[in-house]
């Protein structure tokens, strides 16, 4: 009889469906996520920030980086929560407030900050002892942070050296957790950074002239700087 | 639903309490029979030295002459009333007071069973808030199960009156006993005159007049009760006969739940630990939640073989009353332990607590979310430690790097898109196709406008820099710096003719595009005065910087960048 045969494989569905739900995660979430700045997005393949895949920003100390991985978090208006690692110790929340960031839906993390009310350290890059251990520490946490599911865009401001024992198997982790946990990662690495996570996107940012110039990066080879008026620049 | 008579009490009533303390503190009912004896007398005893011809009231030597393998452990009244006062904190969950009443009784009021049954059962006990007699028996069952969960047994009787309800979850027939109101004097009549608990004197002259139960005390003319006894004879009538209209004492907990136990063997790996820990968990998330508090940390103690302890202290993101969410950082302590010794008992405290609000989720909400970020935040706060994980606070302060202040990171629910439109004062307008929607969202730039800090300022204005003259950026750069440097870095200025052509910083000098100022910041004259003019520098090679002269020495100081 069909009617029989068929039975047991909707059992089947509805058990799968059932062990589904009990085993559910946190909702995996795709598409991209605009910054809503021009000359940012034209240069992105899908118009904003990967989900679930890790994004570079490169550029010098001044070259907008931070304020276009804010500029995402405000982007996301409610969507979720968004989590800036900073390794720095710099992040000025005034800023991130100006920008319209959310401040409290933004968790500032600062490993190696024990004080309360926002202790800073020093901003060099670590190299060996206890500002290791704050590198390694810095990428646990956006690790945990990227594949908790929890939050939707993620930023990690940790500048690294080849000094770094154990950052490099650290950092192509990243990427699976991203996948993981469905947020938008982005990764601030300074110009001329030699280690660098596996990115689906990687971006460069300059000032010129008081503007934020991106350029997306493919393999070596650089695509023409982009303004924000819809051409190459 | 208000009824006329005594008001309604469960009575929860622990039989030996001193020795299911005991039983309960080593984590099971294994072992030696085990009496409790206080000045030389048995009070308490459990069930296989009762077999063993163990009672009550036996003088020790006749107790262990009768049970040769019994243990014998001395009273600790104390310990008896925390332990008491311990449940009857985890009792406020489900009834409005709770009174404790030593040496082994907790009385509740049932006069609301039928509201509880709604707010905290529903489903399956949705019929308990029709009927308030089914209410009070689901509110005894509830109870007793309560404190199933926390390791302890209990009878329980529902009647009207403190005297009644207390006299039956002693002596009544069963182990729960619902007594319908205004049938309290014949339910009390068969239980004997030591179930009211008169006081000795009345209740020894009534044994010498062979008064033997409450029904025969009950049966006696008030008059004649008054003539001998006095009010107390009145009084115990009264209660006789069921009526007994004294309220309820509030029993308002004090001190922050402690709970111990000894493991059966020392402990040396992590299991084992984390079994327990679980159960002692359970007991005080259970006290927390019936004051409706949650910890925000928490205090594990170890007691190690063969002396020493190892405190740990578990920060939580969120106060919770939850046991579960707390096993989730302890457990990665536990996991990381190097202990010197085997550990040989558990004690947890919550040292921290916090109201827990209570949660509503939304449409679109997604609890599993809520699970998931509790547990990534007591994961980064027990690697990461107290301050290293924070949300940021405006401050109403001039000094910029004082103009923010952590705190901690308590996301509320997002906001939906008309609860934004009424607190932003945003109209909603009409859809071109029909039904509401909001206007789009202001501008980067609009927003840095309006929420960006506005300190005591000098106007600020373009200058001339080698020849060039800057524009305000049409890029919709932030007001502040989005990186500001925890120590200043020195620079110094180059130019000639009054013109600043470079600055310096470090070893290398930076040639100046363009300058934007000065914007004078200055203030707090009462702790620590400051006066700086700061600078917007465009940097060849560098950007954007945010550079300050100071007013006490006149030195430059690079101070951030617009990153």
């Amino acid at each position: 009889m069909p009617t029989e045969a068929v039975a047991p494989t909707l059992v089947l569905a509805r058990l799968r469906e059932e062990i589904r739900r009990i085993e559910r995660r946190p909702a995996r979430r795709g598409g991209c996520v605009p910054c809503r700045r021009p000359e940012v997005d034209e240069a992105l393949p899908g118009g904003g920030f990967p989900r679930g895949a890790i994004s570079e920003l490169r550029g010098g100390p001044a070259s907008g980086k931070t304020a276009v991985a804010l500029a995402v978090f405000a982007a996301l208006e409610g969507e979720g929560l968004a989590a800036y690692v900073d390794g720095r110790g710099e992040l000025y929340p005034p800023a991130a407030a100006a920008l319209g960031v959310d401040l409290a839906r933004l968790l500032i993390v600062r490993p190696g900050v024990t004080a309360a009310a926002g202790g800073t350290r020093a901003a060099d890059p670590p190299r060996g002892g206890p500002a290791r251990e704050v590198a390694l520490t810095a990428l646990w946490a956006a690790e945990a942070l990227l594949a908790s599911g929890a939050f939707a865009a993620v930023a990690v401001d940790m500048p690294l050296t080849h000094a770094v024992r154990g950052a490099d198997a650290m950092l192509r982790r990243l990427q699976a957790a991203a996948e993981k946990g469905g947020a938008v990662g982005l990764w601030l690495s300074p110009s001329g950074s030699a280690l660098r996570p596996p990115a689906a996107v990687r971006v460069e940012l300059a000032s010129r002239g008081g503007r934020t110039v991106a350029r997306r990066l493919v393999g070596e080879a650089p695509a023409p700087w982009r303004n924000g008026a819809g051409d190459a620049a | 639903m208000r009824r006329e008579g005594p008001p309604r009490v469960l009575a929860l009533w622990l039989p030996d309490l001193p020795v299911q303390r005991l039983r309960r503190g080593r984590g099971g009912d294994g072992g030696a029979p085990l009496a409790v004896a206080a000045e030389g007398r048995i009070v308490a005893c459990d069930a296989s030295a009762r077999s063993g011809g163990v009672c009550a009231g036996m003088s020790a030597a006749e107790a262990l002459a009768a049970c040769g393998a019994l243990e014998m452990a001395m009273a600790e009244p104390a310990a008896d009333l925390a332990a008491l006062r311990g449940l009857g904190e985890a009792l406020l969950a489900i009834a409005p007071v709770v009174e404790v009443a030593p040496p082994d009784v907790l009385l509740l009021d049932a006069g609301a069973a039928h509201l509880a049954a709604v707010g905290r059962w529903g489903g399956a006990e949705r019929g308990a808030a029709q009927d308030p007699d089914a209410a009070e028996a689901a509110l005894a069952d509830r109870g007793r199960a309560l404190a199933a969960e926390l390791g302890w047994a209990t009878r329980a009787a529902v009647a009207g009156g403190r005297g009644p309800a207390r006299a039956l979850a002693r002596y009544g027939p069963r182990d729960a006993v619902r007594v319908a109101p205004g049938d309290e004097a014949r339910a009390l009549a068969p239980l004997p005159l030591a179930a009211l608990a008169l006081p000795d004197d009345v209740a020894g002259r009534l044994a010498a007049l062979g008064i033997r139960d409450a029904g025969a005390l009950a049966r006696l003319p008030p008059e004649t009760l008054a003539h001998r006894f006095g009010e107390a004879g009145v009084s115990a009538w009264r209660l006789a006969r069921g009526r007994d209209e004294t309220p309820l004492v509030p029993f308002t907990p004090e001190t922050l739940p402690v709970e111990a136990i000894e493991l059966e063997a020392p402990a040396e790996t992590a299991e084992p630990l984390l079994f327990a820990l679980k159960r002692i968990a359970d007991r005080v998330a259970a006290r927390l939640a019936g004051r409706g508090l949650g910890a925000t940390r928490l205090k594990l103690v170890l007691k190690l073989d063969p002396r020493g302890e190892e405190r740990i202290l578990i920060p939580l993101a969120h106060p919770t009353a939850s046991a579960a969410r707390w096993l989730v950082p302890a457990k990665e302590h536990v996991f990381a332990l190097r202990l010197p010794g085997a550990v040989t008992a558990l004690g947890l405290a919550a040292i921290e607590v916090a109201p827990v609000e209570p949660e509503q989720l939304a449409i679109g909400d997604r609890p599993e979310a809520l699970a998931a970020l509790e547990t990534v935040l007591s994961r980064l706060a027990v690697r990461l430690g107290d301050g290293a994980l924070f949300a940021a606070e405006p401050v109403e302060r001039y000094r910029p790097e004082a103009a923010y202040r952590a705190v901690a990171f308590r996301p509320a629910a997002a906001p939906s898109a008309l609860a934004l439109a009424v607190a932003s004062g945003r109209r909603l307008r009409r859809h071109p196709i029909g039904g509401l929607c909001l206007p789009p969202p202001p501008t980067s730039t609009a927003i840095t406008a309006a929420a960006a800090p506005r300190p005591k300022r000098r106007r600020p204005g373009t200058a001339r820099t080698a020849g060039a003259v800057t524009e305000a950026a049409a890029d919709p750069a932030p007001f502040r710096p989005t990186r500001l440097l925890a120590a200043p870095r020195l620079a110094v200025a180059e130019g000639e003719g009054g013109r600043i052509t470079a600055v310096r910083v470090g070893p290398r000098a930076w040639p100046v595009l363009a300058l934007e100022g000065p914007e004078r910041i200055s203030g707090e004259w009462w702790a620590s005065p400051f006066d700086r003019e700061y600078w917007r520098v465009r940097l060849d090679g560098l950007g954007d910087c945010w550079i300050y002269r100071d007013g006490a020495d006149g030195r430059l100081w690079l101070h951030g960048f617009f990153d």
